[in-house]
């Protein structure tokens, strides 16, 4: 029965990811540009993120129609509020992408150096495979995959701290690296900002899933708590 | 909390028609109730059979005081059966009979010595289709009261069931001509004050609105919550918006592989319609069944 409307229920299911891997790989790009100064590449992802915006719109749009005409209930108005607001969170990633694409057009390549870039690279690789295994353990409705993508979060910050420590150096050095010094440390912390935002999305996506999956709402603290407690009872490390 | 009922075959602890704490204690305000202030009905293993087939299955389940339970599930599960039993409507059906216990207050209302008639008059009943009788709009609101000897004032009792079922703005000039010219919508509330005039305790509705349009279900829905201040209700309804909407409790009823109704799943109607724990309730709220 409802074949019609399981149907759109998994069109939606394969939208978020379509837009998932969008943002995500969109993240991966912005980072990739700024260290080029790839000034083209950058104003072509600004352009794009009018599309995921209009993807997300879509996908509400739709989500709002399904609620209005269908009346669901139970597990399909979980999944359907869930869907609502994951489209929120990958939007709001590609709106990081957008920003640090917007930043590396004012820096022109200027960097700071490979380390910066590396601990930034290192930084988008790991909210890319946050985002990308959230969205997948979303779609499969995997709780216990979720404690190891939200663990990844404290690495994440970690990588974030360590950009913060060396912008502060280069920020003092306007002596050697000019006036500009200090506003373009500025604009490199709020690249390792937004890339550590990205990552707090895979969070929040990995609690849509937990609530999706069993309709409990959890903390991500709770949830890498309840996993220690699952694995502890297990006899696991 | 939501309570899981097991579905037959079992060999359960309540098969011997036991209250089993859990499943009779239905959580107010998120607390588990003092079941023996807040219960105002109690089914504790029931059993109905028309003849020799067997319409209800151990059924234990408890309606909390002042508040509206809806009874839901796919056609012939046995739901309105249930309803009926719980004001001995069923005694009217030669062939049915019924095991296990229904409490009202405590009191066993199948023992001998209670008066069905007395039963019927605390625990009202509003039926599928609205049925006023072939009189006034008036004596159709009295005639209960009437009949069993009400000594008070008839006019002040009729105006009174009128404005409770929010009718009175609409008949008070009209109370002489004959109920049956009113609406469907109108009909329908004419038959709770009349159900009001004998001032029931509980009022048990099987479908009350299946028969009327949108706007006259909404009215009857808003009714229900203005009467449950005062009144506990029960409602058999098809319609599961209208439960998700109108009822504090929901249970919900299937039918086995005799087709004999048992109790699947009963809790906070805000639990069951948004995380039920039975995947068969899932599948029928869903309606990927029934």
């Amino acid at each position: 029965m409802r074949e019609h409307y399981q149907e759109e229920l998994d069109r939606l299911e394969r939208a978020i990811v379509a837009l998932g891997d969008t943002v995500e790989r969109s993240i991966g790009e912005a980072v990739e540009l700024l260290s080029l100064g790839d000034r083209a590449g950058a104003e072509r992802l600004i352009e794009r993120d009018r599309a995921v915006n209009g993807k997300r719109d879509a996908l509400q749009s739709d989500v709002l129609r399904l609620i209005a005409t269908q009346s669901p209930m139970a597990g399909d108005v979980r999944l359907l509020t869930a869907i609502f607001e994951i489209s929120s969170e990958l939007e709001r990633v590609g709106d990081y992408a957008k920003g640090i694409a917007r930043i590396s057009l004012i820096l022109g390549g200027d960097t700071f150096g490979p380390e910066i870039v590396e601990l930034l690279v290192r930084m988008s690789d790991t909210a890319r495979d946050m985002l990308r295994r959230s969205v997948h353990a979303f779609v499969d409705r995997d709780v216990e995959a979720t404690s190891d993508i939200i663990d990844r979060d404290d690495y994440v910050d970690g990588l974030y701290k360590e950009v913060f420590r060396h912008v502060v150096d280069m920020a003092s050095m306007v002596e050697e690296r000019g006036p500009e010094a200090f506003e373009h440390a500025n604009y490199l912390l709020w690249v390792a900002h937004n890339l550590e935002r990205s990552a707090d999305r895979a969070t929040n996506i990995c609690i849509k899933v937990v609530f999706t999956a069993r309709g409990e709402v959890k903390s991500a603290h709770a949830l890498v708590e309840d996993a220690k407690g699952e694995r502890a009872s297990d006899g696991a490390p | 909390m939501t309570i899981e009922a097991q579905a037959p075959p079992k060999a359960s602890a309540n098969s011997d028609g036991a209250p089993v704490q859990n499943e009779t204690s239905a959580p107010v305000d998120g607390q588990v109730a003092d079941t023996q202030t807040s219960m105002v009905l109690e089914a504790r293993g029931v059993n109905v059979y028309y003849s020799d087939f067997k319409a209800i299955e151990d059924c234990n389940l408890s309606i909390v005081r002042n508040q509206i339970t809806a009874l839901i599930g796919p056609s012939g599960c046995g739901k309105s059966t249930m309803l009926r039993a719980f004001n001995r409507m069923n005694d009217l059906v030669p062939t049915c009979h019924l095991d296990g216990q229904i409490l009202y207050h405590g009191q066993d209302i199948y023992s001998p010595k209670v008066d069905p008639v007395a039963i019927r008059r605390r625990i009202g009943m509003v039926f599928q289709k609205p049925n006023p009788f072939p009189k006034s709009i008036y004596d159709n609101v009295v005639w209960g009261a009437k009949v069993n000897g009400y000594k008070g004032d008839l006019n002040e009792l009729a105006e009174r069931s009128l404005r409770q079922a929010v009718l009175w703005d609409e008949v008070k000039d009209l109370l002489d001509t004959s109920g049956l010219s009113l609406s469907g919508g109108q009909q329908q509330r004419l038959c709770i004050a009349r159900t009001l005039a004998v001032k029931p305790d509980v009022i048990l509705m099987d479908e009350p609105c299946s028969a009327l349009d949108p706007l006259a279900t909404l009215r009857i829905e808003e009714l229900m919550q203005d009467l449950k201040g005062e009144y506990t209700i029960v409602i058999v309804t098809h319609n599961m918006q209208q439960a998700a909407r109108a009822s504090d409790f929901t249970a919900f009823f299937n039918m086995g592989e005799s087709r004999q109704g048992y109790l699947v799943e009963y809790g906070r109607t805000d639990d069951l319609f948004t995380n039920p724990k039975n995947s068969m309730t899932e599948d029928y709220i869903t309606g990927r069944f029934g």
